[in-house]
């Protein structure tokens, strides 16, 4: 689920893909939705909102990309004005702008959230399919608000994963999810995801809105938003590098 | 408490209104918090408060050029120890061209690895005890003039040179930081005899997947040369160690360097809980091979790098064996543990300490920390010195044992 779940957090990114689908296995559904999370290049600019009964905390951020192992994202909220995250390949690199200090994540570090949300670094790195962590196994289908999913359930293979067990309804025609439930070991739900909105563009289908919904917690959600995304521009050449990550 | 942040917040804005309006394009952060807080000194139960607020002004209306002012206020009583001070942590301007880039003014380059201990930190000091506030976010933040130069060399190497007119003392025991306004004033409108300017470099690069780091620095104050050497990798934990020598000048006293050199050493784990809580646990060491190893009658008091004597514009660097007592003036080990502990998106509960094992004795901080509001950060903390009267942290210390309340809001 990490690819998965990075894309509602930043990059939000899926491809049209609808062709054939009837006859694809859980594991080609999840890859082909793996495969259509890279762009040559982009950039994004979001937010993300958490709300809960003391009220609304949003931290924004813009994030350039290339290809699937390179990526630079800058926190643009005040609270965590200039700090970065940068991803080359398996490295990830952080900047925190007041001890100037660059610190390398690498192991057990990768685990950990990213501005204190879902998402972890090591939903930043690349190469790794999610499908080493799950099992895959393709439920049927069903309608989630009117569109046709596949429902695929998803059973951690290590405890080394935030949930270890989610069910994930993904459009059949436009290969994005349109639900997601996480499960606790006991098999409570604990949290569950939806898709608000989404752009279509240069042939993709792009999630622009997410909510993730506390089970546990009454009143409590987190909002992925994409405000902006350019597609395709022409970045600089240096711009994924330990000089960039420390300007 | 409610009055005062509202207070320092707008004599931060007059002092620099005259200067937001002309760049449009600034960026502007305030950082307001206070510290309501209970300890005991000589014998009795004393309050203290201290309201801080730091206001951060950047440029960034040119790729190229980036420009960072920032001033701080603090405002606290006796117990307390601040009085009231206006400093600025930083002040720079960051240039970049083709091949390079620089900076140049008052700010922070962080030598070495380590988040306590960092043999590595020749500029600042990665080895020193004195912590102000061991609750903070960022242990090591200090800032000083400086003209620094940076030569990228791939994705993750480069080539970085430093020259700095007003450090302290330097070395791995660092000197303390500005704590006024006018100190920096001084500083930059007194001259420096050129054989007092400090400078150096490091060389950062990857070998065989470990980020290696290699620099040397001499301090013209403390009149020492320190090369220093530092790594980072990971081994199902994350693991980092420094190392660094302290070479007089006037003698370099080769046979007797052991006593002089300075190691440092992390590991780092994270969990990940179910959900969103993680806990996360760190212990680093510093080895003094020089230092004291046996617990010593009386304590051990300990003292920074010895300054330069400049008399007629002659300077007069110390004597190995004067560098030498810098080192044999503290215990041989020192570890730092810490424990952080995050149920929830908002709330953290923290566990750190210090410890000196040769005296027996600790500093102890535990604290959580809840993210209220939008900004909004509500915080408490129990404290204690755990060792006998004469230990490294003895137990009747001033501000020995406290409790504390505060808050931050930054907008």
């Amino acid at each position: 689920m990490r690819k998965y779940r990075m894309a509602a957090a930043v990059a939000a990114l899926t491809v049209l893909c609808a062709a054939g689908a009837s006859a694809l296995t859980g594991e080609e559904i999840i890859r082909k939705m793996e495969s259509n999370l890279v762009y040559n290049t982009s950039k994004i600019e979001g937010s993300m909102t958490i709300d809960d009964q003391f009220g609304k905390k949003k931290s924004s951020f813009v994030a350039y990309s290339e290809g699937d192992t390179k990526m630079l994202l800058e926190f643009t909220s005040v609270e965590e004005r200039g700090q970065k995250v940068l991803r080359i390949g398996n490295d990830l690199y952080l900047f925190y702008p007041d001890a100037s200090e660059v610190i390398r994540l690498s192991g057990s570090a990768l685990r950990d959230s990213l501005l204190g949300s879902d998402f972890s670094y090591e939903d930043m790195t690349g190469d790794k399919s999610f499908l080493e962590d799950y099992t895959v196994t393709l439920d049927g289908t069903e309608a989630v608000e009117g569109h046709p999913c596949y429902r695929i359930t998803l059973t951690a293979k290590s405890l080394s994963v935030p949930y270890p067990k989610e069910v994930v309804w993904v459009d059949t025609q436009l290969f994005v999810y349109r639900k997601v439930e996480k499960f606790a070991l006991s098999g409570r739900l604990l949290k569950e995801m939806v898709l608000t909105d989404y752009i279509s563009r240069s042939g993709r289908n792009i999630p622009t809105g997410v909510v993730m919904r506390d089970v546990l917690k009454k009143g409590s959600s987190t909002t992925f938003r994409i405000d902006k995304i350019d597609i395709g521009i022409k970045l600089p050449a240096n711009l994924f590098s330990l000089e960039e990550l420390t300007w | 408490m409610v009055k005062q942040p509202h207070a320092l917040a707008a004599a931060l804005v007059m002092v620099v209104s005259g200067s937001m309006h002309l760049a449009a394009e600034s960026r502007t952060s305030v950082d307001l918090s206070s510290v309501l807080g209970v300890t005991r000194i000589s014998g009795e139960a004393v309050a203290s408060a201290l309201t801080t607020g730091k206001l951060d002004i950047s440029a960034a209306s040119n790729p190229n050029v980036r420009g960072e002012l920032q001033l701080r206020a603090t405002i606290g009583n006796a117990a307390a120890g601040s009085g009231a001070a206006v400093t600025v942590p930083r002040a720079y301007l960051k240039v970049r061209l083709p091949w390079f880039r620089f900076m140049i003014g008052k700010s922070r380059v962080s030598f070495g690895r380590g988040f306590f201990f960092d043999a590595g930190d020749v500029i600042f000091g990665g080895a020193g005890l004195a912590v102000t506030d061991l609750s903070a976010s960022v242990l090591r933040d200090d800032t000083t003039w400086l003209l620094e130069t940076y030569l990228p060399l791939g994705n993750f190497s480069y080539l970085e040179g430093v020259l700095l007119p007003y450090l302290g003392a330097g070395g791995v025991f660092g000197s303390p930081a500005s704590t006024s306004l006018a100190t920096d004033l001084t500083q930059v409108l007194t001259p420096v005899n050129w054989r007092n300017l400090s400078g150096g470099g490091r060389a950062v690069f990857r070998l065989a997947g470990v980020d290696m780091e290699a620099g040397y620095l001499f301090s013209g104050t403390s009149g020492v040369h320190l090369p220093y050497l530092a790594a980072a990798g990971s081994l199902g934990v994350d693991w980092y160690l420094a190392a660094s020598a302290t070479v007089p000048v006037s003698e370099a006293d080769w046979p007797n360097l052991g006593e002089r050199l300075a190691f440092s050493a992390g590991l780092f784990h994270l969990f990940r809980l179910s959900g969103d809580a993680s806990i996360a646990g760190r212990i680093e060491g510093l080895v003094l091979p020089g230092g004291s190893w046996e617990r010593a009658s009386g304590g051990i008091t300990p003292s920074t790098l010895p300054a330069v004597v400049v008399s007629g514009g002659t300077a007069a660097w110390p004597s190995a064996s004067t560098v030498t007592s810098t080192f044999t003036s503290r215990y041989g080990l020192y570890l730092f543990p810490e424990l952080d502990y995050s149920p929830s998106q908002a709330l953290s509960l923290q566990l750190r300490s210090i410890v000196s094992p040769i005296d027996a004795s600790a500093t102890l901080i535990a604290g959580t920390g809840w993210n209220v509001y939008q900004g909004l950060t509500l915080s408490g903390y129990l404290y204690a010195m755990l060792g006998a009267d004469d230990a490294t942290f003895g137990w009747n210390q001033p501000g020995g044992i406290g409790a504390a309340v505060g808050a931050e809001l930054i907008f």
